[in-house]
């Protein structure tokens, strides 16, 4: 039986595993959201925190995925909750460093006029500081997402399911087609995440500061 | 309008930025704050709106006291200009403009009529810029959209600092034109900070010179030109500024220093071609090493023209001032001689440059 063959008799349980699968990754993308943007803006505000927290962010990152993942098994028990909480972790550091970074680059001049002219903090963080760290933001959102969706595979080894079930049963058994039915989803979706986050940052940019620099190069030549 | 009732800023780690800062700003003036950098210049400026809060003294605006009021609703009543092009990069022309009005909650309709009205005030059509981002506009115009933003809530009060430092010379001079156009247009009082001389000259009405973080003088333009009140005063002002006769001043400031000359060995029609280009009807006429020999005009060019000539053959002599003279002397020298220009020369006798009557005239209206 060739691969093709394979993939259309088992097409429901490989969409299944899929849906599974975008269901961890997505989870724990949407969960990191909401703690590492917070997270990243208050580090901008109480900056001594900034070091010791990033650092632990990089601490978490560098535990073996896989480590991480036995390590939910005994609070979590087996299921795609610990999978998700796993993923969750590593999601927490390039949000919050890209959230970070990108508050950090906004010009201090900007935020001096702002203030000047009666901006309080608040109305400077969203009417500034967030839509200027905006493409920042998106661009940790982007990598971590193509990251999750690499690492939801292994999901399947305490019992989460998505595709990774797949390449798993396709070892054990030294089963080629099954093997590849759950990796060549596993990349099309990765690249899948990638291409629509790249579409999202070009729409949801405003044009003002799009490609920026090509347009300081112009302007260079272009003074009145 | 604005005063400062003996105000003083100390920072955490003891520097004294302002000492003791008293000066009254009448309505509708332009207060111009200068000196060297450290002076306290910007600081001043901003305890007014409170970016930065005093450590003694009060500061007034229309009486009232500025401790009093909520620091936030005071910004929105004062219009803020800084250097840096610090125009909001994600939002149009149009949106960056209202954004106090917007704050204040103004209707949207009298905020889209205050952008163009202001728009048109200085010569932008609201039509092509109102949605054209920051990025797409040249240095000028930005900080012209940086005035108009601060102008855009009707502020009696505007602060400026250094609004033009990062503009290109040119346009730096029409923005002071316009500002001061604007500033009979609207009539604020204007506290605007910088460290260049000219432009204080330019714009001011008082002028209010700065040293460690006191007043050393506060005078209008003209008094301060005629009567420094020390030498630090008279130093930062510069000594070329200050107001001289005309025996004081030496012919190689009032010269134009390129003048239209050509070597002696050139033929008849390259001296025509020469006028031509420069668009005068005189030729000085140097040797190799720019040594000044004579002048050729027009007509003589014109009167030789077919015969095989060399400039040095038809050139005449010529009266000339050294370049240390004084513009007096070069004045009395046309007189006397009935020449319409002098060429400056060095002690060795080199072209510097030529002063025309055209040139002293000017000098004598820039001096007056």
């Amino acid at each position: 039986m060739n691969l093709a063959e394979f993939i259309f008799n088992n097409f429901g349980r490989i969409a299944s595993r899929t849906g599974e699968h975008v269901v961890i990754a997505l989870s724990a993308l949407f969960l990191a959201l909401l703690v590492a943007v917070p997270l990243g803006i208050l580090l901008t505000r109480q900056e001594h925190l900034a070091k010791p927290v990033l650092g632990l962010g990089n601490i978490i990152m560098t535990i073996p995925s896989l480590a991480l993942l036995a390590f939910m098994l005994p609070v979590l028990g087996i299921g795609n909750r610990p999978a998700i909480a796993a993923l969750f972790l590593y999601a927490l550091m390039p949000i919050m460093r890209n959230t970070y970074t990108g508050i950090k680059q906004v010009q201090p001049s900007l935020i001096e006029a702002a203030r000047g002219m009666g901006l309080r903090d608040f109305q400077i963080l969203y009417q500034l500081e967030l839509p200027l760290a905006f493409s920042f933001i998106l661009a940790g959102i982007r990598t971590t997402l193509v990251i999750l969706i690499g690492w939801a595979t292994l999901a399947a080894f305490i019992g989460g399911g998505g595709l990774g079930q797949l390449i798993w049963a396709g070892l054990t058994n030294i089963n080629y087609n099954l093997i590849l039915s759950g990796a060549i989803p596993a990349a099309g979706l990765a690249l899948l995440a990638d291409l629509l986050m790249g579409r999202l940052e070009t729409i949801l940019t405003p044009r003002g500061i799009r490609k920026t620099r090509v347009k300081e190069v112009k302007h260079a030549f272009n003074k009145d | 309008m604005v005063s400062f009732v003996e105000v003083s800023k100390t920072y955490p780690n003891n520097t004294q930025a302002v000492n003791s800062f008293s000066l009254t700003v009448a309505k509708g003036e332009l207060v111009v704050l200068i000196g060297p950098s450290g002076c306290g210049k910007t600081t001043t400026l901003k305890m007014v709106n409170r970016l930065i809060q005093p450590t003694s003294g009060k500061i007034f605006i229309n009486d009232v006291d500025t401790d009093a009021q909520d620091p936030v609703e005071l910004r929105r009543q004062i219009g803020y200009v800084i250097q840096d092009i610090s125009l909001f990069p994600h939002q149009t022309v149009a949106r960056n403009i209202a954004t106090v009005p917007l704050l204040k909650k103004w209707p949207d309709d009298k905020v889209r009529e205050t952008v163009d009205r202001l728009l048109r005030m200085v010569d932008m059509d609201p039509d092509v810029f109102r949605n054209r981002y920051p990025s797409e506009l040249s240095g000028g115009q930005q900080q012209r959209i940086g005035v108009l933003r601060a102008l855009a809530a009707d502020p009696e009060v505007m602060l400026m600092d250094e609004p033009f430092g990062a503009l290109d010379p040119i346009t730096r001079v029409q923005l002071q034109d316009e500002l001061k156009n604007l500033q009979q247009k609207v009539n604020k009082t204007i506290l605007f900070v910088t460290h260049d001389m000219d432009e204080a000259l330019k714009i001011a009405d008082r002028i209010v010179i700065m040293k460690d973080g006191q007043i050393v003088q506060a005078a209008t333009p003209e008094d301060l030109l005629r009567q420094p009140a020390n030498d630090f005063v008279r130093t930062f002002i510069g000594e070329e500024r200050l107001i001289r006769k005309p025996d004081q001043v030496q012919a190689h400031e009032v010269m134009l220093r390129n003048p239209a000359c050509l070597e002696a060995g050139k033929g008849l029609r390259q001296g025509l071609e020469a006028m031509r280009e420069a668009r005068v009807d005189s030729l000085l006429i140097i040797d190799k090493r720019r040594q000044f020999l004579g002048v050729v005009d027009v007509n003589t060019i014109q009167t030789h023209l077919k015969q095989n000539k060399t400039l040095q053959e038809i050139m005449v002599d010529w009266p000339t001032v050294g370049e240390t003279d004084s513009v007096k002397t070069a004045v009395q020298l046309m007189v006397e001689q009935n020449v319409r220009f002098v060429p400056v020369v060095n002690n060795s006798g080199k072209l510097k440059g030529i002063i025309t009557r055209a040139r002293v005239v000017n000098f004598v209206l820039d001096y007056m």
